[in-house]
């Protein structure tokens, strides 16, 4: 498998403290990634590494090929990006916008970004600084689009935008993708909608990636287990335990991951009665791999 | 000789002189001879005051000890100074030999220029310079020349001591054209590259019916506003249209006591009232209408007289009696008119070309805008 | 993709540009427009006077629209965090180059203005023949000092380097810490005059800010 991203033990200092650290991120070619992360956890900083906005303090950062921050403006070519917030100069029109825009790729689709603008509905001379949050964030994705990016790079796109604008940059950003196969980076912190797109995850909590796998290994792997007369210290398990709480009674429950169901027999061998498999959500499952990272992280401190 | 011995010297020749004369006397009461008695005494009264400063100079500051001659320039420094000072002696003997001549010999080699350190206050303290007096003796100097600062060069330092041989150029010359030429000199060094320029700026802007006719080609016009000739009659009339008077006004203010002329001349320049104007002007005494031209202009002209007369034109210049028209015509030995010419000629080739545009500046001013942005590359990451 | 920059750098800036060419413009005639009917019967020195005028006035306001066009294109980058210019496919260098070309076109606007209205007042006027008129020159110099102005504001933006920000705050404060101090220290005018002098003279940096600026001169 190649991939369009490749990160290797990356690190970033922002002020004295590092931002990130040990960050190594691999985004298959063709995925759609899901990055997911609490607020602050380092998600647009680690964006804004990879695109060659920032400096990185150690590590290697690989883009479509490129070597970044080096050969950044190279991969940029190919990439559509949409920031977290409105990030285009407020005098100029949309019509302008796209003018200005389209000089610096030679991919520039002009009819399809004409196209874009009159499904968004948006006005060719009303002014960007005028637009409004919804109308902002499609004239951001129509921008990413129109290039004709391999690569889209989108830094929480719908965050802020009601639910029929949510729906129809996410409309076409997925109809793009389909068409063209273009690899996606999407960062959020809504769990749901990363669930419906991606099929990559990637969550990532204070600075460091915690978690990286396929989405329905992610999604079907982590499951709460209600279990009887567990031992104190279990053997080594097939399965990954990200936490055990005490029950009801003298049942505990265990929250694992890379579980399949054929791991029902390792309780039989240990002389423990599984009474249930709970299935989590997506947002369960992400809630309970960050306990579990921060968890790992208080006892290694 | 040391400076203790000099002083001893000086004293017993004041002394020495002063009981000669004494015992010289007669015990005749005839006036005549009491009026000898007294001149005598007055002149030995002057040489000893003239020996007790030498000898107060010598005792708050001694000569300094270095000799530095050359032709008839000597010069009085200390040994540190002596090289750079040497260098400029010899190119202002240069100069004297060149312009000046035995008259010029003989003015300069009665004087002993001291070039001395000094130091001069400042808001931040002492500065130091390099003073230079004309003479070793005698409490006042007969010229002066401003310090200038200590790390001056042996060009800067001849400059100096060429302006004071300028000055004592004129010394010795009538007075009636010490005060037409103003500016106590006589200009031997070559021209600075401004001078011409700033001649003619001041004839091209300067306001005068006189100066207009020269500028049309009436050289006796020329020579009326260089103030060559004291032509008797209205100077007012002679040298200024009333179109001018506004201008005049600007320089020069009528009589205190004359309070009508004074009102006018308010009105003149605060309303610019041009009846008043000419009020104002008409109340001005004859004396006290401004030449048209400043010293400037007078020095510009009597430079072209010096180089119209060749080698010898200085010894003619301080030679001849007469007037001042007389004594310019002498040095330069042809007529007036035909310096005239000359000088019109070279004003209007100095004309200077101070808006021009020259590629220099062009150049560097492109280089300097190109080379700050290129400050702005200076940059191994991105924007901000 | 120079022409789009060209253009967003005119859109950024057109008001202020639209001002100091209208400014540019208006002040020769304006100043002549107010000394003229005081001058009276035609005077060499006072026309030279307010050709002075009108020289520094055109002075100040091709520095200003340099300094301003340079701080606006920054201070918009800097309202969006920079994060579009860093994001387009092009390198550092080359975008500031494209900058400051655009920058360069259209501060010839004020200039522009500055040749037409000093051209027209200078038209106004009966000049004595010993006086001329320097529209042409005093436009050109508006036009080099609106550039040098610029790219020291450019500099001073966009430079991120502590060596360059040195360099050119050691050009500016020397400027005029040596000019405070040839005034308040004449004694000492020879040694720092020769520092000086380069700084304000042909080929110094500030040589086109410190010539002669006059409409109207021999």
């Amino acid at each position: 498998m190649t991939h369009a991203i490749t990160i290797e033990n990356l690190a970033y200092r922002a002020g004295r403290h590092f931002a990130i650290r040990d960050l190594h991120m691999r985004v298959p070619n063709g995925s759609v990634y899901g990055f997911l992360g609490p607020n602050g956890s380092g998600k647009t900083t680690t964006i804004r590494l990879l695109l060659g906005m920032l400096p990185p303090a150690d590590g290697t950062i690989s883009v479509l090929g490129h070597d970044v921050p080096h050969g950044a403006h190279h991969a940029l070519a190919r990439i559509g990006y949409v920031p977290e917030r409105l990030h285009l100069y407020p005098m100029l029109t949309v019509e302008e916008t796209m003018r200005y825009h389209a000089s610096f790729y030679g991919r520039w689709d002009a009819s399809e970004a004409e196209r874009l603008r009159r499904a968004f509905d948006l006005r060719a001379e009303q002014r960007v600084g005028r637009l409004s949050k919804g109308e902002a964030g499609k004239l951001m994705m129509l921008l990413a689009l129109a290039v004709r990016p391999e690569l889209l790079v989108l830094d929480e796109p719908t965050d802020g935008l009601d639910p029929v604008v949510r729906r129809d940059v996410l409309a076409a950003l997925l109809e793009y993708v389909s068409t063209h196969g273009a690899t996606v980076l999407m960062s959020s912190h809504l769990v749901h909608e990363q669930e419906r797109v991606c099929d990559w995850i990637g969550v990532m909590d204070a600075g460091r990636l915690v978690a990286e796998m396929p989405m329905h290994a992610f999604r079907s792997g982590i499951k709460r287990l209600r279990i009887a007369g567990a031992p104190a210290h279990a053997s080594p398990t097939p399965f990954g335990i990200l936490a055990r709480r005490a029950g009801a009674g003298r049942e505990e429950e265990w929250v694992v991951r890379d579980w399949r169901d054929d791991m029902t027999s390792w309780f039989a061998n240990e002389n423990t009665a599984l009474r249930e498999v709970v299935d989590l959500d997506l947002e369960e499952s992400f809630v309970e791999t960050l306990r579990a990272a921060r968890d790992a992280g208080g006892r290694a401190a | 000789m040391s400076d203790a011995r000099l002083v001893v010297a000086l004293m017993a020749a004041a002394l020495t002189f002063d009981a000669a004369s004494l015992r010289g006397q007669t015990s005749t009461l005839a006036i005549d001879s009491l009026l000898r008695r007294v001149h005598t005494l007055d002149s030995s009264l002057i040489v000893r005051s003239r020996a007790l400063d030498s000898v107060r100079r010598s005792l708050i500051r001694a000569v300094p000890p270095v000799d530095v001659r050359r032709g008839a320039m000597q010069v009085r420094t200390t040994a540190d100074l002596e090289p750079r000072v040497r260098t400029a002696v010899d190119s202002v003997a240069v100069l004297i030999e060149r312009r000046g001549g035995a008259s010029l010999a003989a003015r300069v080699a009665a004087h002993v220029p001291l070039v001395a350190r000094d130091s001069t206050r400042s808001i931040f303290g002492a500065v130091p310079v390099l003073s230079f007096a004309s003479d070793t003796s005698g409490r006042w100097p007969s010229t002066t020349h401003r310090p200038i600062p200590a790390s001056a060069t042996s060009a800067e330092v001849a400059d100096a001591l060429a302006g004071m041989v300028e000055q004592f150029a004129l010394q010795g010359v009538d007075s009636a054209f010490g005060a037409w030429i103003m500016v106590g000199r006589v200009p031997l060094r070559p021209a600075r590259p401004s001078e011409a320029a700033d001649g003619y700026i001041e004839i091209m802007t300067a306001e005068s019916a006189a100066l207009r006719r020269c500028q049309s080609g009436d050289k006796e016009s020329c020579l009326d506003v260089l103030g060559v000739d004291s032509l008797p009659g209205a100077r007012l009339a002679r040298w200024y249209a009333p179109q001018d008077y506004r201008t005049l006004l600007r320089a020069v203010a009528p009589a205190r006591e004359d309070s009508a002329a004074v009102a006018a001349w308010v009105r003149c320049r605060e309303d610019r009232d041009e009846p008043a104007c000419v009020v104002a002007a008409t109340s001005l005494a004859n004396d006290r209408v401004p030449t048209p031209l400043s010293a400037t202009a007078r020095v510009t002209f009597l430079r072209e007289v010096l180089e119209a007369g060749g080698a010898n034109a200085y010894e003619r210049l301080v030679t001849t009696d007469g007037s001042v028209r007389t004594r310019l015509t002498e040095a330069a030995g042809m007529p007036l008119d035909t310096v005239v010419g000359r000088w019109r000629a070279r004003i209007s080739e100095s004309r200077p070309e101070r808006m021009r545009l020259r590629p220099g500046l062009i150049v560097a001013s492109l280089g300097w805008t190109g080379a700050l942005l290129g400050l702005a590359l200076i940059r191994r990451g991105p924007w901000a | 993709m120079f022409g789009q920059t060209l253009y967003v750098q005119w859109k950024w800036n057109r008001d202020f540009l639209a001002f100091y060419t209208a400014v540019g413009f208006a002040a020769p005639l304006v100043i002549l427009w107010i000394a003229l009917p005081h001058l009276g019967l035609t005077s060499a020195l006072e026309l030279v006077s307010v050709g002075n005028a009108v020289g520094m006035t055109t002075a100040v306001i091709a520095s200003v629209a340099g300094l301003t066009v340079a701080w606006q294109g920054y201070g918009i980058d800097d309202r969006v965090g920079h994060i579009y210019a860093l994001s387009l496919p092009i390198t550092r260098r080359r975008a500031l180059a494209m900058r400051a070309g655009a920058a360069a076109l259209v501060l010839a606007l004020p200039a522009l203005g500055v040749w037409v209205g000093a051209t027209l007042a200078a038209g106004q006027v009966a000049l004595p023949a010993t006086l001329h008129s320097y529209a042409g020159s005093l436009a050109s110099r508006a036009l080099l000092a609106a550039w040098l102005a610029h790219a020291c504001m450019f500099a001073l933006r966009y430079s991120a380097g502590r060596q360059a920000k040195m360099v050119l705050a050691t050009l500016l404060v020397g400027l005029g810490v040596l000019g405070i101090a040839v005034v308040l220290l004449p004694p000492v005018r020879g040694a720092l005059s020769s520092g000086y002098a380069f700084l304000i003279s042909n080929p110094g940096p500030f040589g086109v800010l410190f010539a002669r600026w006059t409409l109207i001169d021999v």
